[in-house]
């Protein structure tokens, strides 16, 4: 019981001396226009295609590992039950 | 339990990872110096090294399991596991690296985080080079089964430990930088990161798993030879 006290109390403690340390992010960091984000990219610059594509691209992966997964199923239940 | 349409988990990670993709990409990210757009890494390059971390801890625990019950299928997720769990180490390191050069300067720049999680990867290639090296199954499953509750335990303090005790570091949370907090305190980039590192990590189980059957299925088609 007493260790777990200690040991409470240390978390407590790391916790509060990280705290000193961490930088808040706020609502103007959102609207700091002063730095430079893909604010074109967004408007005309056509980044939603890139999104697209590398969507594309996770369904293709995603349906190759389905693939994959039937086939094993498959061969799992061909081994359960013999052909001969 | 084999049947993919009736495991939910997989359509889970199939969609979280869709929805990391698109929100993570889109939606509205913190305005930060440095960082600029690259802050929309957190999502994918954060979450390889949570991913791995689940992935090996998993495969620790098939070893401990291994020892204690001497059953050669749980050898089997054990390896396959940390095959995944390296993979997905890889994977962080190169997009770390890419990522580095162009808010660090350099891809490689001796930081403690870096240093160490190179270190912790090599541990574990060490484990996969181990197994290649031992012909009795047994004896294989036996020496490598402690070699990675050894190698988990030297993971620990690598990445969580030394990294935070270092004078300084470019990685947040280490040295005297501002804590991990730092990203995660923000309620906008939790509503990508949180389902982002549960659908990454589902999805490296999936393909833990399918190896792990694969495997079973050979071993099985040796038997009945």
């Amino acid at each position: 019981m007493k260790k777990l006290l200690i040991l409470a109390c240390l978390l407590v403690s790391l916790q509060l001396s990280a705290q000193t340390e961490k930088y808040e992010i706020t609502d103007s960091d959102y609207s700091n226009k002063k730095v430079e984000m893909a604010d074109e990219m967004r408007s005309n610059g056509k980044i939603y295609v890139v999104v697209g594509v590398i969507f594309l691209i996770f369904v293709g992966i995603s349906y190759y590992l389905y693939r994959i997964d039937k086939k094993v199923s498959k061969l799992e239940k061909e081994i359960k039950t013999p052909k001969e | 339990m084999s049947d993919i349409k009736k495991s939910w988990w997989k359509w889970l990670a199939i969609g979280l990872v869709a929805y990391t993709i698109v929100g993570g990409m889109l939606l509205e990210v913190p305005r930060l110096v440095i960082l600029n757009e690259s802050i929309r890494n957190l999502y994918f390059h954060v979450t390889m090294w949570f991913g791995m971390i689940v992935l090996l801890t998993a495969s620790m625990v098939y070893s401990i399991r291994y020892l204690s019950k001497q059953d050669m299928s749980l050898d089997i997720k054990a390896v396959e596991f940390a095959n995944a769990g390296v993979l997905f180490g890889l994977l962080g390191m190169t997009t770390g690296m890419l990522w580095a050069t162009y808010t660090w300067g350099e891809p490689w720049s001796g930081d403690p985080k870096q240093n160490s999680s190179a270190i912790a990867l090599l541990i574990y290639m060490a484990y996969l080079v181990l197994r290649n090296s031992l012909n009795d199954e047994q004896q294989r499953a036996r020496i490598s089964a402690v070699y990675n509750i050894f190698a988990f335990a030297a993971m620990i303090p690598l990445l969580f430990i030394l990294p935070r005790l270092a004078d300084s570091s470019l990685h947040p949370g280490n040295g005297g930088n501002p804590g991990f907090n730092y990203y995660d305190l923000d309620n906008k980039l939790r509503m990508v990161f949180y389902p982002a590192v549960i659908g990454w990590t589902l999805l490296g189980v999936w393909v833990a798993s399918l190896r792990v059957r694969i495997k079973e299925v050979s071993l099985k088609l040796i038997d009945n030879r």
